[in-house]
């Protein structure tokens, strides 16, 4: 049980936010860590693909999964699901007790307190924390991001250990100026952000929906050779881009080009279809053509649309990170 | 003679209409391509002694135009050689060169940028980059059967992860005018037909493919290409030097031409 020191509510040992107040809890004794296992190796060696952590088997109608976790004072009655990580809560709380999101509006007064406690808060150093997401949603075991600069990769700690896909040196965290900074340190299959806006895509770009590994291509415009010959092939019907599966180390699968003003890539409608990849949404996400580029958004999917950094990013508290087979939230505050 | 731009036959200088379809020559544009099938019915002033001759199907200047190919060799090309297309930016400087070997007529290909395509009359062996051209389409034909089940770690022993892999023995890859890959088909099944609708790969914008045109499937031996009866057929890029035979038809550049043997 753990008192929270703010409110004096009564939490499970388990919370990691106060159900009265939303404050984070600190747990009476360390935390085990609990890492994600890593789906068993196939009998070829190869590490299975498949499911990768930290991503939900959309449902057939796209309905929000629902959470097998127990539910929070499970005996009571009156739960309701959170919004955002859909575990019960009993009626009259205020926060859920498993991720901290807000599950009903308070009193101004009660939000002016807030803002004045936070105003109060001297602004010396950042605490952070990389919180391992398992498929259902919920945490599985954090690693700290609290030193100016922390490396990650395979080694790193019991998260990452087992993790085949991660490079020993898989990625850079790092803080300056009261910011988050992320770069791929060198690893081999990279990092990848989930992306919350429409992102700029360039020619040679990677991103991921579901399970796809696909990389964004621009199609030129056609250019004669030197001795003025030009490269016969089909007729160009108006494409400006292509994107390409990519199933393996300079090995694309299928590719496919684009045309018009946007194309919409999901499961079960759209332009470019993955209809056997049980990750996608059935609308997931779009490629649109404006006149300052191509433009790469999510159309609200399940399992969100990510990118991989080929620069260093400034992350804001709260981002989702994808390394490895893993799944990954950054979160930092102000101490 | 000039030729009908209809029917492609011959009607001598100063005739207003076709001697065989009737369509009126004057005010006749000479450039526009003919549509669907082609056909050429020769005249016999036009046959001559000669061993071969190239007959031009469809491409620049008149149709129904003859290369007599009397020497040992003949060079085709756009700045170069015998058979001289100027206007035809597919065509490289010296493309294509025609010459006798054991009283048999050839075709090599001279290092063209475009290559030399010949129509298929019978199931053609497939291999690693093969091409082939179904309507206007341009299609690369890969292998990839060797890609399944290879486990890819690199020197410190991490995994390369990549997407679901999907069974495949064989893709198709479209190559677009100025050498841009398009799309790429990646085959589910051991047999993959091409036209314009109704097959696996359907092109429904080709006013030259058919409805079922080609096909690709895997063999006891490889693969292979066959036409499935189409209108103006499947061209397959010879790498080699090539024998040709009587009513061979093959592209250089946009021209189309046929072989007469006599």
């Amino acid at each position: 049980m753990i008192i929270c020191s703010k409110c004096g509510k009564e939490n499970q040992d388990r919370y990691k936010f106060c159900l009265g107040c939303g404050a984070q809890l600190s747990s009476p004794e360390p935390e085990p860590p609990a890492p994600e296992p890593i789906p068993p190796r196939s009998t070829s060696g190869r590490p299975s693909l498949t499911p990768p952590a930290g991503m939900a088997q959309v449902a057939k109608d796209d309905l929000p999964v629902t959470q097998p976790e127990q539910a929070a004072g499970g005996s009571k009655p009156g739960l309701e699901p959170c919004k955002s990580c859909g575990s019960p809560n009993p009626v009259e709380f205020v926060f859920c007790g498993n991720c901290g999101a807000r599950l009903k509006e308070v009193g101004v007064r009660t939000l002016g307190m807030a803002d004045d406690r936070a105003g109060a808060q001297p602004k010396e150093s950042i605490v952070g924390k990389l919180a391992l997401i398992r498929p259902d949603g919920s945490e599985g075991g954090t690693h700290p991001l609290t030193a100016p600069e922390t490396v990650i990769g395979r080694g790193s700690g019991p998260l990452f250990d087992s993790d085949s896909y991660l490079s020993p040196r898989h990625a850079r965290f790092s803080f300056t100026e009261g910011q988050l900074l992320l770069e791929d340190a060198g690893s081999l299959n990279g990092v990848f952000v989930r992306i919350t806006q429409e992102e700029l895509l360039g020619h040679g770009d990677i991103f991921r929906i579901g399970q796809e590994l696909l990389r964004f291509d621009v199609i030129l415009e056609p250019q004669s050779l030197d001795d003025g010959t030009e490269i016969m092939g089909s007729p160009n019907p108006g494409y400006w881009g292509r994107i390409s599966i990519v199933v393996g180390p300079g090995v694309d699968g299928s590719a496919f080009p684009l045309m018009g003003d946007e194309i919409v890539l999901g499961r079960e409608r759209g332009d470019i279809l993955f209809s056997d990849d049980g990750y996608v949404s059935g609308t997931h996400a779009k490629i649109a053509i404006h006149d300052d580029g191509y433009h790469l958004s999510d159309l609200g999917s399940s399992n969100g649309t990510f990118v991989k950094l080929s620069d260093p990013r400034v992350l804001p508290s709260g981002s989702f990170v994808l390394m490895g087979q893993q799944l990954f939230r950054a979160d930092y505050r102000y101490r | 003679m000039v030729a009908c731009p209809k029917c492609n036959a011959a009607v001598p200088l100063g005739f207003r209409f076709c001697g065989n379809c009737g369509h009126k020559l004057e005010d006749q544009p000479s450039a526009a391509p003919p549509e669907g099938g082609v056909r050429t019915i020769f005249f016999g002033a036009m046959q001559t002694p000669n061993r071969a001759k190239l007959i031009l199907i469809k491409g620049e200047g008149l149709d129904g135009i003859s290369y007599h190919l009397n020497a040992t060799e003949h060079v085709a090309g756009r700045e170069e050689g015998e058979i001289l297309f100027p206007e035809d930016p597919m065509l490289s400087p010296r493309h294509a060169c025609f010459f006798y070997k054991n009283n048999e007529l050839m075709v090599r290909d001279e290092g063209s940028a475009n290559g030399v395509f010949v129509r298929i009359t019978h199931p053609m062996p497939l291999i690693s980059e093969s091409r082939f051209l179904v309507g206007e389409q341009l299609l690369q034909f890969e292998p990839c059967s060797d890609e399944r089940n290879k486990p890819h770690a690199d020197r410190e022993g991490t995994y390369f992860y990549s997407s679901p892999r999907r069974p495949s023995r064989f893709k198709l890859v479209q190559i677009l005018r100025g050498g841009e890959i398009g799309m790429i088909y990646r085959a589910p099944t051991d047999s993959v037909t091409l036209g314009r609708e109704g097959n696996d790969i359907n092109f429904p914008d080709d006013p030259y493919i058919s409805g079922h045109h080609a096909r690709v499937s895997v063999t006891p031996d490889g693969f292979e290409l066959i036409d499935l009866g189409s209108k103006n057929g499947t061209f397959f890029r010879v790498e080699a030097p090539h024998a040709l035979s009587h009513g061979d038809y093959l592209f250089i550049g946009q021209q189309l031409l046929r072989v007469e043997i006599t």
